[in-house]
């Protein structure tokens, strides 16, 4: 019989590796500045809603197939009958129901020491969790939307599994409701033959502090989409690590990194070729406004043995202010000789000639600007599959480029 | 009110050399103009002054629409005011659809929202007028179109614009026959009181299809020689050597490109570059 203090003794465990462990170097930048350590979490259960109220609603763009997990509790779930056969819970409802398949899995995590202190704070206080599985050989044609919001410190983890032959499309929404600590991370697995597009909308308010963590684990001929449109509007460690261990299988992490205000933007993105015939494609579009600071590492690693793999990545980034900074490298780090691989970065202003070109037509400056910026996201943009959502997407970042 | 373009002493320069040397000429509503004259000698310059192009600077000289002085003007006020260039190299915007794009300029144009279908209806009619595919507001801005269709395009921009003044640049350059015919009738349509046309071209095909009123030949950055249709014929059978010989010059070019002046590309190898 599992209980609440075995859990909690699981966490102090990790806690004592806090000693131990250091953050991850980054340039120049000073994370201690992040001020991480000093989440404070608590465990409070709240009960189901069967209407929510109006200060979330606003959060929410599409009511479809929708769970809103809010401080470690799905509060309202809105799902139809295609949804039945996956599986959907939360810590407080493993606890509840003493579901050993969950926390055997969840003590698992919790057992395992990692070197990264983010992660390790993330175990300590890890007051948030959300389990999400799809069995083996269930395609479910619709998108499954997760809304995670915070009103308090969160340490959140949320576990994917696609069991083989499954498909799954989630768009993910993290949302603050206060200025609160946000540290996240999410563990996907995509096992043989299955298929997951992921999309993450990161939208925290100003003053939240978030590290963002999302491990992606891709099995023989699966295939994992990550498409990450990161807005927030306080600083952000996000920190994307995509592990091809399958033959053949692929990969790909395409991001949307809006970074203005005086806010600083850090974005790791690994795409580690664990495998022979996998394929991993990195394509990152930035926009740097105001007195942002964006720093983009992306880094695409074949290991020896591992041949005919093929390993792509693109950074392009618009840089609107004079103030603005900008930081992008991508790496390849290949130590076999029978793959593919290129990589590529480029840093500039909205392109002078297509901007001339609108304006020759009529168009004022500040429109022209703005066809421009959502064509260049369009790659990204297309991937959105909710209407609503996309909407509300392309609205967010109006409003920030229309900000002054 | 009959539309009007005045240009009068205009001078204009580029990096500190100076290309336009003093061009004069009226355009009104019901005309057509064309522009003549051998490479280099100022013709597309021109088009893209009194467009207001950032790159040139008018050093002396104003450029008139509807008795307003506009020389100062920024490019997208011009456009309002109902001043149009279909350009001789049409930027690609890869993204922005053909329709965004041009629902938007409507816009910008008139200061009103156009009702959708009105605009749907209206934008399918000048694509099967100009004998386009039936996808193209779904495609993006002139991206991987081929010169012709890029040409095209800027006619299509054209009939929706409905500009008062319109300045052709080069606009037959890369047409085959039949697409010249297609062009050429698109243009001779919006023939009216209320619009006026400037067409710059050293091909005379194009005036086969497009009969200009009045004929101009461009030499050194001005104006040279102006008449009217009878002008084309002696080019035609003589060539541009008599007018030089009138004039007593020898060169008539104000701007000699470079021979082989290739730009390196973005991700060309730098170490080979600079081997070769």
């Amino acid at each position: 019989m599992y209980k609440d203090s075995q859990f909690e003794s699981l966490k102090n465990k990790q806690s004592i590796h806090l000693e131990t462990t250091q953050y991850p170097r980054i340039g120049k930048i000073k994370m201690e500045n992040f001020a991480f350590d000093n989440i404070k979490t608590s465990l409070v259960k709240e009960d189901k809603v069967s209407e929510l109220p109006d200060e979330i609603k606003s959060k929410i763009d599409d009511f479809e197939n929708i769970i809103v997990f809010k401080d470690g509790n799905i509060i309202y779930t809105n799902l139809n009958e295609n949804f039945n056969s996956i599986k959907i819970t939360s810590l407080f409802d493993a606890l509840d129901n003493n579901d050993q398949e969950v926390l055997s899995l969840l003590e698992e995590h919790l057992q395992t020491l990692n070197d990264d202190r983010l992660v390790t704070l993330n175990k300590t206080h890890l007051n948030s969790f959300l389990y999400i599985k799809v069995p083996r050989n269930q395609i479910i044609k619709e998108t499954l939307k997760v809304y995670i919001l915070g009103s308090r410190d969160l340490a959140h983890m949320t576990l994917i599994n696609l069991e083989t032959n499954s498909e799954l499309t989630i768009v993910e929404h993290l949302e603050s409701l206060q200025s609160i600590r946000f540290n996240y991370i999410s563990e996907t697995y995509v096992k043989d033959n299955a298929k997951l597009n992921y999309i993450a909308i990161d939208r925290l308010s100003d003053n939240t502090t978030a590290f963002i963590g999302r491990n992606g684990y891709v099995q023989n001929d699966a295939s994992l989409v990550y498409a990450l449109g990161q807005l927030n509007d306080g600083n952000t460690l996000s920190k994307n690590h995509i592990k091809l261990i399958g033959r053949n299988s692929y990969a790909e992490s395409r991001n949307v990194l809006f970074t203005d205000k005086d806010n600083t933007h850090i974005v790791l993105i690994n795409m580690e070729h664990l495998a022979p015939y996998s394929v991993g494609f990195i394509n990152n579009h930035g926009i740097v406004k105001d007195k942002g600071y964006l720093f983009v590492d992306g880094v695409g690693k074949i290991h020896r043995g591992m041949n005919g793999s093929n390993s792509q990545q693109s950074t392009s980034i618009i840089n609107l202010s004079d103030e603005a900074r900008v930081n992008a490298n991508p790496y390849l780090l290949i130590d076999e000789y029978d793959v593919n691989a290129g990589h590529g970065a480029a840093i500039g202003k909205v392109n002078e000639d297509q901007l001339y070109y609108l304006m020759s037509r009529g168009l004022y400056k500040r429109d022209a600007e703005k066809l421009i910026i959502f064509g260049f996201l369009t790659p990204i943009l297309e991937l959105i599959t909710s209407e609503n959502i996309k909407t509300s997407f392309i609205n967010t970042i109006d409003k920030k480029l229309s900000d002054d | 009110m009959k539309p009007k373009l005045e240009i009068k002493n205009l001078h204009a320069s580029v990096e500190d050399k100076e290309i336009l040397k003093g061009v004069d000429l009226t355009v009104q509503g019901g005309e057509f103009h064309v522009i003549m004259g051998p490479n280099g000698t100022g013709k597309s310059t021109l088009a893209s002054v009194i467009m207001g192009n950032p790159k040139y600077t008018v050093t002396q000289g104003q450029i008139l629409l509807n008795d307003e002085d506009i020389t100062e003007m920024p490019v997208d006020e011009r456009a309002r005011k109902g001043l149009f260039l279909a350009m001789q190299y049409p930027q690609e915007v890869p993204g922005v659809t053909n329709s965004d794009f041009i629902r938007t300029a409507i816009q910008a144009r008139t200061g009103q929202t156009v009702p959708l279908y009105k605009f749907i209806m209206e934008y399918d009619r000048a694509i099967e007028r100009l004998k386009m595919n039936s996808d193209l507001p779904h495609r993006y801005l002139n991206d991987g179109f081929s010169g012709g269709e890029k040409k095209r395009n800027e006619i299509l921009q054209l009939l929706m614009l409905k500009p008062n003044i319109a300045i052709l640049d080069e606009i037959d350059s890369g047409l085959d026959v039949d697409a010249l015919r297609i062009v050429g009738d698109a243009v001779n349509s919006m023939r009216s009181e209320t619009f006026g046309c400037l067409m710059i071209t050293h091909y005379q095909r194009i005036l086969d299809y497009i009969k200009p009123d009045r004929v101009h030949v461009m030499m050194q950055g001005r104006i040279v020689k102006s008449g009217g249709i009878e002008l084309i014929e002696k080019i035609d059978k003589e060539g541009y050597d008599w007018i030089k010989d009138e004039l007593g010059i020898e060169d008539e070019r104000v701007i000699i490109e470079e021979e082989n002046a290739r730009p390196s590309l973005l991700g060309e190898c730098a170490t080979r570059k600079a081997l070769e």
